[in-house]
């Protein structure tokens, strides 16, 4: 039920993302959707990929520092009110989200919102219990 | 040995208050400046692959700078800026002293 995202860690200077676009284009790996979270001296990029391991290890083969994360992908219509119901539910069971970021599907019917708890696998109970659909790895990284 | 605003500071102590800090490997880099009258200390770190498996969160590397600072501050008595950097973007040293870029002149 979970989800495995890419974490790189990458100085704020230019040319550091490009640098990781052109080691994924050479891998042939192909980015489902990604954020960035910045600072004044360095940025965290984060990324979810259709091949994980060969990511992660051609990442590292070229010095780069990356990790995997657990996050949970949450599928819902693309309506006015998608986040905010999942939102509405977390605040009750006061599970905080530590960083979200989302993308629409190609079929353009659904939207996905990716997660990230500290404790995933409750999260994960609390969103199943209220019938959310939550989207395991292997279906997002084929999307 | 360094002189920064008057305090003596050995480089190797700065790698003790490092090594100090669960997670953080002693791939560091000090940079010496003078900006005005005042001078300055930068410690640049290498983000180890033990640090960033913990957590990828902002929140949690900002602290960890912060906390360096914090700690230096404590235990040597100087205020310097703190700064993660990529792995091996720093020079692997056999000497102690090639860690040290002194930009200042004279």
């Amino acid at each position: 039920m979970k989800v495995e995202q890419i974490s790189v860690f990458l100085e704020n200077k230019p040319g550091s993302l490009e640098n990781v676009t052109r080691i994924l284009k050479d891998a042939n790996i192909n980015i489902r959707t990604l954020s960035i979270a910045d600072t004044t001296d360095f940025g965290v990029l984060r990324l979810i990929v259709n091949d994980v391991n060969t990511t992660l290890r051609v990442l590292k083969e070229n010095g780069l520092r990356a990790s995997k994360t657990t996050v949970v992908a949450v599928e819902v219509p693309d309506r006015p009110g998608g986040l905010h119901n999942i939102l509405e539910v977390l605040s009750q069971y006061k599970i905080n989200v530590e960083y979200l970021y989302a993308f629409v599907e190609k079929s353009g019917e659904n939207a996905v919102i990716i997660f990230r708890f500290d404790s995933p696998d409750n999260a994960i109970d609390v969103l199943l219990k209220h019938g959310f659909t939550v989207m395991p790895g292997e279906k997002l990284y084929a999307l | 040995m360094l002189i920064i605003r008057g305090v003596n500071i050995f480089p190797s102590q700065i790698e003790a208050v490092l090594m100090g800090i669960e997670g953080l490997e002693p791939h560091y880099q000090l940079i010496v400046d003078r900006v005005g009258a005042m001078d300055s200390l930068e410690v640049q770190v290498e983000v180890s692959e033990k640090l960033f498996s913990n957590s990828d969160e902002v929140r949690y590397l900002q602290n960890l700078e912060r906390r360096l600072a914090k700690d230096l501050r404590d235990f040597l008595g100087i205020n310097a800026k703190v700064k993660l950097v990529e792995p091996k973007s720093l020079q692997r040293f056999e000497g102690k002293a090639s860690r040290v870029i002194d930009k200042r002149k004279r």
